[in-house]
């Protein structure tokens, strides 16, 4: 066959996790924001708007594990194992989420703040618990053969800690922007007042990532300031700039979809970057896609199902997006 | 490959730990969600809610839309 399978399987795999990062990124954010607004009915707006829709976001994330242990079953043990506790903690977060997303809208007035502060609770964990293994990800982990030789908290440094944090101005970002193209009225001034300092929150968090990286990784520095690689590269920070200038401007003047569109190209731009400086590895630091890949046969037969049931997610997806298409008025729930 | 080959290094004290996270968030929510059941079975159907407007109204959400919004899901640690 005259597929290159293992780069096949690694571009499914990036674009899963890129669809789940975008798409559960911005109801995280929803959690993420939640604190700050304080009127109930603005609470409700805001979980409306994603009450139709929040479920079959973590799909991605179910898609890029299964896939990772078809195509990547190297990659799937050690990093699995390596960032269990923050994958566990990520998972009590979202189950605990989910479960306060359904009952704050059943619950007494009395006890609403408490399934409010569950639903934010949650966001807050599962977030930083990604950021986290983000970070631990980028620092790479120590393999003997195929098992994970490391510690229980290798993750647990500095760096981690930082994108974890990094990572709820993100959601934050993708939240506020999605909550301005999708009320109307206070809520979305609110909104467009807080998008500004978050966007310059992720400008200095992307900054900070940016320098600190290389600092502590020679072949990442390696790969972005060579020649003459470095003018190739050059266009990624330029737009990251770009993208954070054009936001300002546009928060300026009564905005509707143009925040949420250039969140997502800065957030698109951050995840190539991050490409860029890992690529070919699916392990940091010294693992690439084709040391971990499956034999040609499983990732050829697995590559048939996948290359089936994506057209139907994607199908779906845009189809439930347009159902749900247009503002989403106080009071008129779907719940 | 023998299960003893094929096991992580994690500690046993991690995995403990662990675990009791998720029994616990299991607890919780599933305990929220059983003691939620049984008020919605203590109150009985609602004859109200036999129009056909008001299932079509409720139609096209999620599960939990099936249950009315008056019944508050919080567990009573208190009975009165």
């Amino acid at each position: 066959m005259g597929v290159d399978l293992p780069i096949l399987w690694a571009l499914i795999i990036g674009f899963g996790l890129m669809m789940y990062v975008v798409m559960d990124g911005f109801d995280l954010g929803i959690g993420i924001l939640l604190p700050f607004v304080p009127s109930i009915e603005d609470r409700d707006t805001m979980v409306n708007t994603v009450a139709p829709v929040w479920d079959g976001n973590e799909t991605w994330l179910v898609l890029g594990g299964a896939s990772l242990l078809a195509a990547f079953p190297l990659a799937y043990a050690v990093l699995l194992s390596a960032l269990y506790i923050p994958l566990v903690l990520m998972f009590a977060g979202l189950i605990w989420r989910g479960v306060a997303f359904e009952f704050r809208f059943k619950a007494d007035v009395a006890h609403r703040p408490f399934w409010d502060k569950a639903f934010a609770g949650g966001s807050y964990v599962a977030t930083i618990a990604q950021g986290v293994s983000l970070g631990a990800f980028i620092n790479g982990f120590k393999v003997t053969g195929p098992s994970y030789q490391g510690g229980a908290f290798d993750w647990l440094t500095p760096f981690s800690l930082f994108t974890g944090i990094a990572l709820l101005a993100a959601y934050a970002l993708l939240g506020s922007t999605w909550l301005i193209l999708k009320t109307e009225g206070d809520l979305q001034r609110r909104m467009i007042a807080l998008t500004r300092p978050i966007t310059l929150t992720v400008l200095i968090s992307v900054g900070v990532v940016s320098v600190w990286t290389p600092l502590n990784h020679a072949g990442i520095a390696a790969r972005w300031f060579s020649f003459p690689d470095l003018f190739f590269l050059a266009p990624v920070p330029l737009l990251v700039l770009l993208a954070v200038w054009t936001m300002l401007r546009v928060l300026n003047r009564s905005p509707n979809a143009a925040p949420f569109c250039l969140a997502l190209l800065l957030l698109f731009l951050g995840y190539s970057g991050l490409a860029i400086s890992l690529w070919p590895n699916i392990i940091p630091p010294n693992i690439s896609i084709r040391a971990a890949a499956a034999p040609p046969q499983s990732m050829g037969f697995t590559l048939v199902g996948a290359l089936f049931i994506i057209p139907f997610i994607l199908g779906y997806t845009a189809w439930s997006y347009f159902v749900f298409r247009g503002k989403v008025k106080a009071g008129g729930g779907y719940h | 490959m023998r299960t003893s080959e094929a096991v992580s290094n994690h500690s046993p004290q991690e995995l403990s730990a662990t675990l009791a996270i998720f029994v616990l968030v299991y607890c919780a929510a599933f305990g929220t969600g059983i003691s939620y059941m049984i008020k919605l079975v203590a109150r009985g159907p609602d004859a109200s809610l036999g129009q056909a407007e008001e299932i079509l109204h409720r139609r096209p959400a999620r599960p939990l839309s099936a249950a009315p919004d008056n019944v508050d899901p919080a567990v009573d640690l208190v009975k009165d």
